[in-house]
């Protein structure tokens, strides 16, 4: 299928109440000066004054990564705009990868200890209202192109919902798998070798 | 359908599309190189297509200045402006009016082609951030088939025509406005005569002299609705008001007509808009603005200027064409008008009730207020919005001045549920128009002027009183808090009770952020007056100066004095004293939390100024040189509170005078007193060189004291008075900057 102009990938997140949403700025301005992610990363984006908004985005060329407040539940977003790839599934390939690469490193983090992630869904939402308007002709396309793929990634059944049910909001996706397997795992199946995202 | 362009053929005016296929033309030619940048640069502008910070591939992290490794390094869209880097793009809301179709489609462009936020602005625009430019000429096709346009929403052109929001609902006005400055909008947009200024040209209605609204009284063209009776009749027309703006230096604007009629609007509008295309400045951008030609020529020569091309122009019918509209115009309640009902009311209601609704004139209808943190609102949010607009308001629904959205038209029976609807997406906040309803512009979030984090300290002072809103005393409810990251006013902290505005000061090595603060500023009267910087504190302190300030109002205030008498009473030697305690310059060893400003992790830095080879340890002589300027600039400020403005002009002369001086003393020991000699010294060695120059304005501060030396006022008035003792301590701020640039040894 045609690469969207726009596409996000959400996990979702449980946040303990020990980490407030303000310690992910200092994280996100550290990972700049470090590189840690192989985006070209530009700047921090404050949101969380903002109900449901995008929390706190970490702004790239590529794509934008955010503590994402949106759907009352928060993950880490990221967003592809730039250089895509060839299709919707190498475009979608490369934005999972990038979104666990983020996912992960948070794991990691220890001002951010605790904070989880719920690796069994996917958000998928296609920011390209000519190419994917939200109905249920878009539905039915796009689960026929990446059901057997997204059953790969989870080696076994996984359910593929629309997830807004507005028309006029974009067209997103919702899978669940009945797998709970853990961000390296998946990582890993979407790489096809355990090597880093780029 | 493959494009947006297929798709929108033929729901788009066929001029608009055209211009819109010129742009993504010229897009092409500029990749190609086959236009200047300089040229396309203001092309784009004057697409609403801005520039936004790092856009030059450069990013202080806090430690160091990465170089943002853009794919196309070499390609740019403006001057030190990359190609690749995404940038702001505005968006005009002619009087603020929006329909539901132009609320879904920005939400769905804030979705694509931004990052799902929209933001409005104290020019009831519209700004999307991090827009790439491929992306523009899609945007604006999709905005041009809902009937908005981003042409002229920046450059030097007119921008968004403002209007009160209350307009046609209010109390007080002498009738709507709303029409005209539709009209007016329609007029001017894209028209030949508007297309040579100098600089930018900002234009405002309002129903009425009293309240605010409309703030024409800061605009560089001001409508203000009259009725005259003429011959027995009603007459509609207006007070034409020219030459204001807040900027640097804010002026107010002086009335160039009394009474006229609206006929006659539109023709005096294009005549004013010759003048000032044909005689305003245009290579010195900062003296370039109307203001500045009213003021070197005065407003007789203007007027008659005025008057000479009104006799010149060509007759054109649209002159008066739209007075048709203007009969047939009215807006159309969705839903009758009743009184709330008695049924019960949601918890939050009452206090919703008092801080966010405007009864309307007519019976049974009300305005609600939303009050936007910050000015903005996700792309969901707008999308429910107009749910609530569709189901209770229609198309009845417009941004203001303050960064908030109304819906007019509600029913006051409807008013609980759409308090709960609102509340429901985060929307039904109370406080609007109150003191937790701050101003802010984006400052160093995205703006490449920025000094300071605007935003940050807004969103640090909306919580803190938020939080304790329920014991906030009444007598400080209302008062205005208006915050800009720079000296620039798109903050409008000129007009706030108690505002704020961006700079710093050097301590040691490093760089302090700080806000000057501005006390007495007048938001009623249309803007009626401007208050006065009366110190700068680091930004981290301001909490406690806007505690100390609130504070001492609440308990020394006399009866029903006002905030501005207040400050007026209390004067600014006493001012001065309260705000001592925070001035004072912190040291990173023992108070590091200083030197990181608001919302930002990172050490504070105004990117990469202080390039310099002399390391070690600060000669302090410069600090003591320009504590006596400063010590001249507060006395400048005492003589001008006491209407003595003859002396508030020579001592505002003379600090800059001592400020020039302290710079003079960084490079020389045989250093004069004689003005001509510091004057003639100060222009070789920092304003020929360009040393003194700032980054972006260039040498405006260093003229400031060259033209006041030069040219002497004849006759000092409160105006000129006010201004050059603004300037002074524009000069002053900028001495401290020259300084920091050419002596420091700036790591952060």
């Amino acid at each position: 299928m045609i690469t969207p102009k726009r596409v996000s990938v959400k996990f979702y997140a449980n946040i303990p109440e020990t980490v407030d949403i303000t310690a992910f700025k200092p994280v996100f301005q550290r990972w700049i000066q470090d590189r840690t992610l192989d985006n070209m990363l530009i700047d921090v984006a404050d949101y969380k004054h903002m109900h449901e908004g995008p929390g706190v985005m970490l702004i790239a060329y590529e794509g934008d990564y955010a503590l994402d407040l949106r759907d009352g539940k928060p993950g880490i977003q990221y967003t592809r705009k730039r250089e895509f790839g060839a299709d919707l599934m190498e475009t979608l390939t490369l934005s999972l990868k990038l979104a666990l690469s983020a996912t992960l490193q948070i794991e990691k983090e220890e001002t951010l200890s605790g904070v989880e992630f719920d690796y069994s869904t996917i958000k998928i939402e296609f920011l390209d209202r000519l190419n994917y308007p939200n109905t249920p002709e878009s539905l039915v396309a796009v689960k026929e192109a990446i059901g057997m793929h997204t059953q790969d990634l989870y080696a076994g059944a996984v359910t593929i919902d629309s997830a807004h049910a507005d028309p006029r909001e974009a067209f997103a996706l919702l899978i669940k798998a009945e797998a709970t397997p853990d961000g390296e795992t998946l990582l890993e199946r979407l790489t096809g070798v355990n090597q880093p995202a780029s | 359908m493959s494009t947006w362009k297929e798709k929108l053929q033929n729901q788009i005016p066929e001029d608009m599309a055209h211009d819109i296929d010129i742009f993504e033309g010229q897009m092409e030619l500029r990749q190609q190189d086959k236009i200047d940048e300089k040229v396309f640069a203001e092309t784009r502008l004057r697409r609403g297509a801005y520039g936004q910070r790092y856009d030059n591939g450069q990013r202080h992290d806090g430690i160091q200045t990465q170089t943002l490794e853009f794919p196309t390094q070499s390609s740019s869209k403006g001057p030190n402006t990359l190609w690749d880097a995404p940038g702001m793009q505005r968006i005009k809301v002619p009087f603020g009016g929006l329909s539901i179709a132009q609320m879904e489609t920005l939400a769905e462009l804030a979705d694509e082609y931004s990052d799902g936020v929209l933001h409005v602005t104290t020019r009831q625009d519209f700004q999307l951030h991090y827009v790439h430019i491929e992306d523009t000429p899609d945007l604006m096709r999709r905005l041009a088939a809902v009937d908005l346009t981003t042409q002229e929403a920046c450059g030097n052109s007119v921008r968004n025509l403002t209007a009160c929001p209350l307009a046609g609902v209010c109390h007080d006005e002498a009738f709507d406005v709303t029409p005209y400055s539709d009209a007016a909008f329609k007029f001017l947009l894209g028209h030949d005569d508007i297309q040579d200024f100098g600089r930018k040209f900002k234009i405002a209605f309002s129903g009425c002299a009293q309240h605010a609204c409309g703030l024409v009284k800061m605009h560089d063209l001001g409508f203000l609705a009259r009725v005259r009776d003429v011959d027995g009749v009603s007459k509609r027309g207006f007070t034409i008001f020219v030459g204001g703006g807040l900027g640097t230096v804010p002026q107010q604007a002086k009335v160039l007509r009394e009474f006229v009629s609206e006929e006659e609007i539109l023709p005096v509008t294009q005549a004013i808009s010759r003048v000032f295309a044909q005689h305003g400045e245009k290579q010195n951008r900062n003296r370039a603005r109307i203001k500045f030609l009213i003021s070197t020529i005065g407003l007789e020569e203007f007027s008659r200027l005025v008057d000479e091309e009104l006799e010149k122009l060509p007759h054109d019918e649209r002159w008066t064409s739209y007075l048709d509209d203007v009969a047939k115009y009215e807006e159309t309640p969705t839903r009758d008008g009743f009184s709330l009902n008695g049924a019960p009311l949601p918890e939050g209601f009452n206090d919703w009730y008092r801080t966010n609704i405007y009864p309307q004139r007519q019976q049974g209808y009300s305005v609600i207020t939303i009050n936007l943190p910050l000015g903005d609102l996700t792309s969901r949010q707008m999308f429910r919005l107009a749910d609530i607009a569709r189901e209770y308001v229609g198309d009845n629904v417009r941004t203001t001045v303050e960064q908030n959205i109304v819906l007019r038209w509600v029913s006051n029976k409807d008013l609980p549920q759409v308090y709960v609807a609102l509340k429901a997406i985060g929307l039904g906040e109370s406080g609007a128009g109150t003191i937790v309803d701050i101003t802010s512009c984006p400052g160093t979030d995205t703006c490449k002027l920025g000094i300071a984090s605007s935003r940050g300290l807004a969103d640090e002072l909306r919580n803190r009183l938020v939080a304790k809103s329920a014991n906030l005393p009444e007598a400080i409810k209302d008062l205005r808090v208006k915050v800009s990251g720079c000296f620039n006013s798109c903050g409008q902290h000129h007009i706030g009770d108690i505002g704020f505005f961006g700079n710093s000061r050097r301590s040691g090595n490093h760089k302090v952020p700080h806000f000057q603060v501005v006390l007495g500023g007048q938001w009623s009267d249309n803007a009626g007056s401007f208050g006065l910087a009366v110190g700068a504190v680091p930004a981290k302190s301001v909490p406690d100066v806007l505690d100390i300030i609130t504070e001492r109002y609440v308990s020394e205030r006399g009866q029903g004095e006002s905030f501005q008498d207040w400050v007026h009473r209390l004067g600014k030697v006493e001012i001065k004293t309260m705000l001592k305690p925070f001035m004072r310059l912190p040291e990173i060893d023992t108070e590091p939390e200083f030197f990181t400003d608001w919302g930002d992790s990172r050490v504070y830095t105004i990117a990469d100024i202080g390039v310099g080879e002399c390391a070690g340890e600060v000669v302090s002589l410069f600090s003591m040189e320009i504590a006596k300027a400063e010590s001249e600039h507060f006395d400048s400020l005492i003589a001008l509170e006491e209407g003595n403005y003859e002396l508030a002009d020579e001592r505002a002369y003379n600090a800059m005078l001592l400020a020039a001086r302290a710079l003079i003393r960084t490079q020389s020991f045989n250093v004069q007193n004689d003005a001509d000699w510091i004057v003639n010294d100060f222009r070789t060695r920092f304003y020929d060189t360009q040393l003194f120059f700032d980054p972006f304005a260039k040498g405006k501060f260093a003229r400031y004291l060259l033209t006041r030396h030069e040219a002497p006022p004849a006759t000092v008035d409160k105006d000129s008075a006010h201004a050059l003792v603004d300037e002074a301590q524009l000069f002053i701020e900028a001495t401290h900057a020259a300084e920091a640039r050419i002596n420091g040894v700036i790591v952060s």
